[in-house]
């Protein structure tokens, strides 16, 4: 049997707000074109009751440096919008980040769920230079206003959190959420930098 | 070199606009006032060491 190449636009598109009602969309696939990486967008499926990533899909990525130096203000170095609704009763997000950080006092490194007063789901706090590489997971546990975590202070990338416990939310992901990366110093001269990151959608 | 002015949320600051809309910048610099884009072949500033003169 000879099979062709599909593309991209063989599938309908919408934007996340335009896509019909999952009930009435059982089993189809939709690219959705406002969310995702430009040009691709995000592939998913209605299981007809909401719509789910068809696998992992990106809702954002990026290797281009941010850095701040000279303020001591918490200053947003990335945005990442999750779709409102995206997460249903049990979905997630992977965050991988990637940073540096010059200087021997002490700042703040930080990746927050719900905008810049969200919760922050990383937060190091080193006082020396250092490279760092983590991964979070956020999901639902079973309600669209209820999210479970990593411990948020710890060894990047163990995730490992000494009393403070695991970190959980109650925002509200039937709207929409910023997933913000942000950078602190205490003395304006020193910089934190967001070498890279991305931002996953799971099941 | 692009640059964005920051706006304050709160008590942080935030780009004035999304700064992926600029794919040519190979890094960005806040300095509490700016964000400041940096293409292929310009160089950020570099913050002086401490003790250093800036």
């Amino acid at each position: 049997m000879l099979r062709t190449p599909s593309s991209l636009s063989s599938y309908p598109s919408s934007t996340w707000a335009g896509l019909p009602a999952a009930a009435a969309a059982q089993g189809q696939v939709f690219r959705v074109t406002d969310f995702g990486v430009a040009g691709v967008g995000l592939m998913v499926i209605s299981d007809g009751t909401r719509w789910l990533p068809l696998g992992p899909q990106i809702l954002g990525r990026s290797g281009v440096g941010v850095s701040v130096t000279g303020t001591t203000s918490e200053t947003t170095l990335a945005t990442v919008t999750v779709p409102a609704g995206a997460l249903g009763l049990n979905g997630a997000i992977s965050v991988q980040s990637a940073w540096s950080a010059s200087g021997t006092n002490s700042k703040s490194l930080r990746v927050r769920f719900g905008g810049i007063a969200g919760t922050a789901y990383l937060w190091l706090a080193p006082t020396a230079s250092l490279s760092a590489s983590d991964e979070r997971r956020i999901r639902n546990r079973g309600s669209a206003s209820s999210q479970i975590g990593s411990a948020a202070q710890g060894a990047a990338g163990l995730n490992v959190g000494s009393g403070s416990g695991l970190m959980t939310s109650a925002v509200d992901t039937t709207a929409a959420v910023d997933l913000v990366f942000t950078g602190q110093l205490t003395v304006a001269g020193e910089s934190v930098t967001l070498e890279n990151r991305e931002v996953w959608w799971l099941p | 070199m692009i640059t964005i002015p920051a706006i304050e949320e709160g008590e942080a600051l935030r780009p004035a606009e999304d700064l992926s809309l600029h794919p040519s910048v190979e890094r960005w610099v806040c300095d509490g006032t700016n964000y400041v884009g940096y293409e292929a072949g310009e160089e950020p500033p570099v913050a002086a060491a401490e003790g250093e003169d800036a």
